[in-house]
């Protein structure tokens, strides 16, 4: 039997699997996907999320690919404010981080099996996974530790009992790569119109990543033309930046992007990253919390002691999503943007200890 | 891309997934026996995967082999 199974090979996966076979653990990740594989992602990494990668053992390769962030410029409600960072963070291609990650646990010593995860049970002894492999074959795979890594629309969560009735509403993202920008800068360029907002985050002088986040109503009212809604809905919110710019990729939707596990363990089961809890986008925590939860799960598996779990993530998890949330309420509250933005053009001081929180550089 | 309904569905046709879908991509009629995504509208976002009871739900690049028939399945569905 192995010491571990992981559901999942995105970066709370592959950063658990890594860590686990270093400290010396047998780990077997599974993942429905082949990689490189494409996913609706902001591709902002904050410092904390940098610092996160160097400690991994992965900050070096990646550096030579990422470019460096050195804050946001919001726009709305007719504000225009400034927001440097503490410390610079990377927009980098999520497909190659995902790569990287991956290919950094396989050197490690983890076996990747491609596998869709059907089924989860957790019992006295062990805890039992099932999954389906390409040719449409079914195996179950039994473990002390099981890791449900695999996002916001979780199996292992909900075959587990772990997550109550998910929301059905709510705001969803869909992001593409533009190209033919004219000379982008270090700065993601944010436009807020209520909770409506788009985010234009550089990967290269010319191109960059442009995710849209719209309510579940307007999605819905567009149902028969998504693609030709959201390339409308940007280019109306950003005006001159995206006019030289056109999609270069299929555009690739998630939502709703609200969901919470009601616990983090079973018996022998965790929760980490996007299937422990989803933040808003519009912070880039995403795939801080997704290794930085891998690490805290590492350390308690190795220790063996899983209880320690909930407790050390959900603290951390918190921390986030109060951060997330006074952000949010001053970037789309008309009121208190305004009210912000003077302070926030003296060079942000009443927000750095916010911003630091939110950039993970705290 | 997009989602696609496979053999599972038949007999099944729970509809928790049309339910969940943001851009009401998901049919089929009371005669049908399963259920069918529209693969010109859907968005996918995923959201029906985990709504599924009986895990008949696949991205397309993802379907089982010997499921790969619904790909077509699904998308002549709604080219009648």
């Amino acid at each position: 039997m192995l010491s571990a199974l992981v559901a999942g090979a995105g970066p709370a996966g592959s950063t658990l699997a890594l860590l686990l076979a270093r400290a010396g653990k047998s780990v077997c990740l599974y993942d429905r996907s082949t990689f490189p594989r494409n996913k609706a992602c902001g591709e902002y990494l904050s410092a904390g999320s940098v610092r996160l990668l160097h400690e991994i053992g992965v900050g070096a390769q990646l550096a030579a690919h990422a470019r460096p962030v050195s804050g946001v410029r919001l726009h709305g409600h007719g504000v225009h404010a400034t927001i440097d960072f503490p410390q610079p963070g990377w927009s980098l291609p999520r497909c190659l981080l995902d790569q990287t990650l991956l290919r950094a646990a396989r050197e490690a010593g983890a076996s990747v099996v491609r596998a869709r995860v059907e089924d989860c049970s957790d019992r006295a002894a062990d805890a039992s996974l099932t999954v389906r492999f390409p040719d449409g074959s079914i195996a179950a795979a039994q473990s002390t530790v099981i890791i449900g890594a695999d996002g916001m629309h979780s199996i292992v969560a909900r075959k587990c009992g772990l997550v109550a009735d998910r929301a059905h509403t709510g705001r969803f993202a869909l992001g593409g790569h533009y190209g033919g920008f004219r000379k982008l800068d270090g700065y993601i360029d944010m436009f807020v119109d209520g909770d409506t907002y788009v985010a234009i985050n550089p990967l290269t002088d010319t191109a960059a990543n442009v995710m849209l986040v719209v309510g579940h109503e307007e999605l819905a009212h567009n149902a028969q033309r998504v693609d030709a809604f959201a390339e409308e809905r940007a280019r109306a919110l950003a005006g001159d930046l995206l006019a030289r710019a056109s999609a270069e990729s299929k555009r690739i939707a998630i939502g709703p992007l609200s969901y919470r596990a009601r616990r983090l363990r079973s018996r022998h089961v965790l929760l980490v990253g996007d299937a422990a809890a989803f933040v808003d986008p519009f912070t880039g925590q995403g795939v801080y919390l997704a290794m930085r939860c891998a690490q805290i799960a590492a350390e308690c598996i190795t220790s063996g002691d899983l209880r320690a779990y909930e407790a050390r993530a959900r603290r951390e998890i918190a921390a986030r999503e109060r951060a997330a949330k006074r952000v949010g309420a001053f970037v789309h509250t008309p009121v208190l943007a305004r009210a912000a933005a003077p302070m926030l053009r003296r060079g942000a001081w009443i927000f750095s200890p916010l911003v630091r929180r939110v950039v993970g550089a705290a | 891309m997009a989602y696609v309904i496979t053999e599972p569905c038949i007999g099944t046709k729970d509809k928790s997934c049309v339910d969940v879908c943001p851009v009401d991509c998901i049919h089929g009629k009371d005669e049908d026996e399963m259920l069918f995504i529209d693969p010109e509208v859907c968005i996918d976002c995923g959201a029906c995967v985990s709504a599924c009871p009986v895990e008949a739900i696949y991205a397309d690049s993802d379907v089982p082999e010997k499921w790969q028939n619904f790909i077509d399945v699904n998308a002549e569905y709604f080219k009648k």
